[in-house]
């Protein structure tokens, strides 16, 4: 099965390895392939195509949540293209270090208003915009052939990271209001 | 006009046999099996012409335990030998079931420390025996109707059972002596039951409150692709509690305090679901109870006070489907139907709070106490090989996210809620002092941040580390989630290779050896009986791989092999079909083992070539779209 193994989740799904792909292509591509590997489909099968099975589909799976995701495709893609991405770096982008104290800080505010649904509903609106926005600019600086291209993917990783964590953080707020 | 078929001559051979398979809906007040006969699946009914079974065994000190409707009529009779709803039991430590206990008619007795035991004049039982004692009557009955031996079931569980749950379910079928093909998730059961009839594609909804256990899960059902995008729920939450909020209003309003006997408790829970099945229909409903020796209590309850008497049940329900909405990053607009499932969804209250809540009427077409049964009586029969062919596919997730502790009692978490499953995932972690040779793994699983607040799988050691600095060792720590949602874990020390790992057995579950005491000394069995069963289980696993192999040597065994692994093959291949006449259970596995053996590569082979060739084939079909 090494010709599953050795390929990496782009070449998994036939795709070529760009930030931009078609969401709806991947799903058809990700249900045709479980189609055919899914243990469902094995369990008259002897031991090792059993085996191979789930090894395989578990594979599938988890590349299809790293490419079905802004973030951890962006991720997955810097390390392809050779970035190493350590978390315990935080950034020394002093303009960046700024937006997040003021982002929390809102997060704070909205948490503690009056209105507090409402505030944390607008929030998570422009969150959800800036993602957006994150997602068009990953798009084209992963297809810009320059030489700080990469450098900037990866600032731009950085930031959509904090937004979605951000906007996690948010999500169990509002959960708590439920 | 009817034509007769007539076949190749070269496709004789590979065509298959019918397999007897069966579904079964281990309730926790209700059992049902199902099983497809001539393209539809129906309920089975048993002796008596009833299709539900009633969850309800009943032990005796010198006979062996009756099971269904004899013994939920002796229940007043015989509270503490008649087990009732066990699944609320199932794969709970003692310490879980302190506050559930105090609710539950019975004697526990907590010698093991584990799992809890129910004492009885038969001894103490498990919620386990319990279990497996209505999957035997089931097995019986469905056998006795079918005319054969079962080659296979599925078996539903609460898609919000988390492991150790779902580990004492598959322990329970062991016992019973069951082949489990799958353990399915009821509301991806009844989404199949009908996704199937209607054939709908789009966003479902399944609102299923059943008589212990509340799960809601929302699907997409797409091109024959059944996906499971987010499941929630409560394991500790069902019509039992309905029951349990009107007998405390009815002992209450009759000035019983709490300390009543068994017996009594019993009747008043009778009675309270009595009048609440009758309000389905009627708006008031008249009670009456035993207070004292000779004296009575009566009243009536309304429809109106009864449904707020169970609103804040009703609003607990809500809370799962607000988080699997968001889980699943849906609105309630983009919810095509909602389907009801489980005997509590026949209250009105709950069909109307479910529409107010997602703006729809919901779907009752299908028997809410028969969907889940009809449902994995299809995909029992797709997984046993009787539907070549048939596209229909599931998809499932895992409920409740799997991790670690970590410095500090904090839990890292490496399978997030509603991962689809088969999954893997390894993390690495590392020592914490200087020359450290050992590392504690401590398997949780729940959405808690704090190891004190989730539910502890299991602990294993990792020994020998070759001692090195602190932080220097690099343990990778790997889960495996099966189809079955069930978790495997191996650790290994990556610079010396040192590995350990386990089958989650959770503590408070049964060990392989307590599984193997129990079918040996269980009262289920007779000695013979056990050999019998051991015999024919083996037997089925060797047919099928005999199936397997053949179909494999005569689809590929031109190309694909040499002709010396050909030889080796179908030697090993006869000497399995000549022990299979032996009747002896270690020659017949040793040949099935050796086949196994020198059929690996081979498999390998088949696979690789032909997922390519199939996906390639796929792949040019959408360039072509």
């Amino acid at each position: 099965m090494e010709s599953f193994f050795s390929k990496d989740y782009f070449q998994l799904f036939n795709f070529p390895a760009v930030y931009d792909i078609d969401r709806g292509v991947l799903t058809q591509r990700y249900r045709d392939m479980q189609g055919l590997i899914h243990p469902d489909r094995f369990v008259n099968a002897t031991d090792k195509e059993r085996r191979i099975s789930m090894q395989l589909t578990a594979l599938i799976n988890e590349a299809y949540n790293v490419l079905k995701s802004p973030l951890a495709r962006a991720r997955y893609l810097l390390q392809l293209r050779g970035i190493d991405i350590d978390d315990s770096v935080t950034s020394k982008d002093i303009e960046f270090l700024t937006e997040q104290i003021e982002l929390r800080e809102r997060l704070e505010e909205a948490q503690n208003s009056a209105h507090a649904e409402q505030a944390l509903m607008q929030l998570a609106g422009e969150l959800q915009q800036r993602l957006r926005g994150l997602q068009l600019a990953l798009e084209e600086a992963f297809l810009d052939a320059a030489a700080d291209a990469l450098v900037k993917a990866h600032r731009l990783y950085d930031e959509m990271q904090f937004i979605s964590r951000l906007n996690d953080e948010l999500d169990e707020i509002e959960d708590a209001f439920n | 006009m009817v034509l007769f078929q007539i076949s190749e001559p070269g496709e004789m051979k590979l065509q298959r046999q019918h397999h007897l398979a069966v579904g079964i809906d281990l309730g926790t007040t209700n059992s049902l099996v199902a099983t497809v006969r001539d393209g539809r699946a129906q309920t089975m009914v048993d002796a008596q012409g009833n299709h539900h079974c009633p969850s309800v065994v009943r032990y005796f000190a010198d006979a062996a335990p009756v099971v269904g409707q004899v013994a939920k009529d002796a229940a007043y009779q015989d509270p503490l030998n008649t087990i009732a709803s066990a699944k609320r039991l199932l794969g709970r430590g003692v310490a879980d079931i302190e506050t559930t206990a105090n609710k539950l008619p019975y004697e526990f007795s907590k010698a093991d420390g584990g799992m809890p035991f129910i004492q009885t004049v038969a001894g103490d039982i498990s919620p386990v025996t319990v279990s497996a004692d209505i999957l035997k009557k089931l097995m019986l009955q469905a056998e006795a109707d079918l005319g054969g031996e079962l080659d296979g079931v599925v078996i539903t569980v609460p898609a919000y059972f988390d492991d150790a749950q779902r580990q004492a379910t598959k322990d329970a079928a062991r016992l019973a002596g069951l082949k489990v093909l799958r353990l399915l998730n009821e509301p991806t059961a009844a989404a199949v039951a009908y996704g199937l009839d209607s054939g709908s594609e789009g966003v479902h909804v399944v609102y299923d409150f059943g008589g212990g256990t509340f799960d809601v899960s929302i699907l997409r059902f797409s091109r024959g692709v059944f996906e499971v995008m987010a499941t929630a729920g409560d394991s500790a939450l069902g019509g039992d509690d309905i029951d349990r909020v009107l007998a405390e209003w009815m002992m209450a309003e009759a000035g019983l305090s709490g300390e009543i006997g068994h017996g009594q408790l019993r009747r008043v829970i009778g009675e309270a679901n009595r009048a609440k099945e009758a309000l389905t229909n009627a708006d008031s409903v008249a009670l009456a109870i035993d207070t004292a020796e000779g004296s009575s209590w009566q009243g009536t309850l309304s429809r109106v006070d009864f449904e707020a008497l169970i609103e804040p049940l009703l609003v607990r329900t809500l809370r799962p489907c607000r988080r699997a909405l968001r889980d699943a990053g849906l609105a309630v607009g983009d919810i095509q139907d909602v389907v009801m499932v489980g005997g509590s969804t026949r209250i009105p209250r709950v069909r109307d709070c479910v529409a107010e809540f997602f703006e729809r009427e919901p779907m009752v077409d299908i028997d809410p106490d028969k969907v889940v049964a009809v449902g994995a009586a299809i995909q029992a029969d797709i997984l046993v090989g009787n539907k070549p062919g048939d596209e229909m596919l599931l998809l499932d997730v895992i409920p409740l996210s799997l991790g670690l502790e970590t410095m500090g009692g904090l839990i890292e978490k490496l399978v997030p809620r509603n991962t689809t499953i088969p999954v893997v995932r390894a993390q690495e972690f590392t020592t914490f002092k200087d020359g450290q040779t050992a590392m504690s793994i401590h398997v949780l699983q729940g959405e808690r941040e704090l190891v004190a607040d989730s539910r502890s799988l299991a602990r294993f050691e990792l020994r020998g580390i070759p001692p090195m600095n602190a932080g220097a060792a690099r343990i990778r720590v790997t889960f495996q989630v099966d189809a079955d949602g069930l978790l495997s874990v191996a650790a290994k020390e990556l610079t010396s290779g040192v590995e350990s790992s386990i089958e989650i057995k959770p503590s408070y579950g049964l060990s392989d050896g307590e599984v193997e005491k129990m079918l040996a000394d269980s009262m289920l069995y007779a000695e013979e009986d056990v050999k019998k069963r051991r015999l024919h289980e083996q037997l089925v696993d060797s047919a099928r791989l005999i199936e397997a192999v053949e179909a494999a040597l005569s689809m590929d065994a031109d190309g694909m092999l040499s002709n010396k692994e050909c030889v080796t093959i179908k030697a090993a291949l006869t000497a399995l079909k000549d022990q299979q006449q032996s009747e002896e259970i270690a020659l017949i596995k040793a040949a099935h083992d050796k086949l196994e053996r020198v059929t690996s590569d081979f498999a390998a082979r088949r696979m690789d070539i032909h997922i390519n060739e199939a996906l390639s084939g796929k792949l040019l079909d959408q360039i072509v779209d």
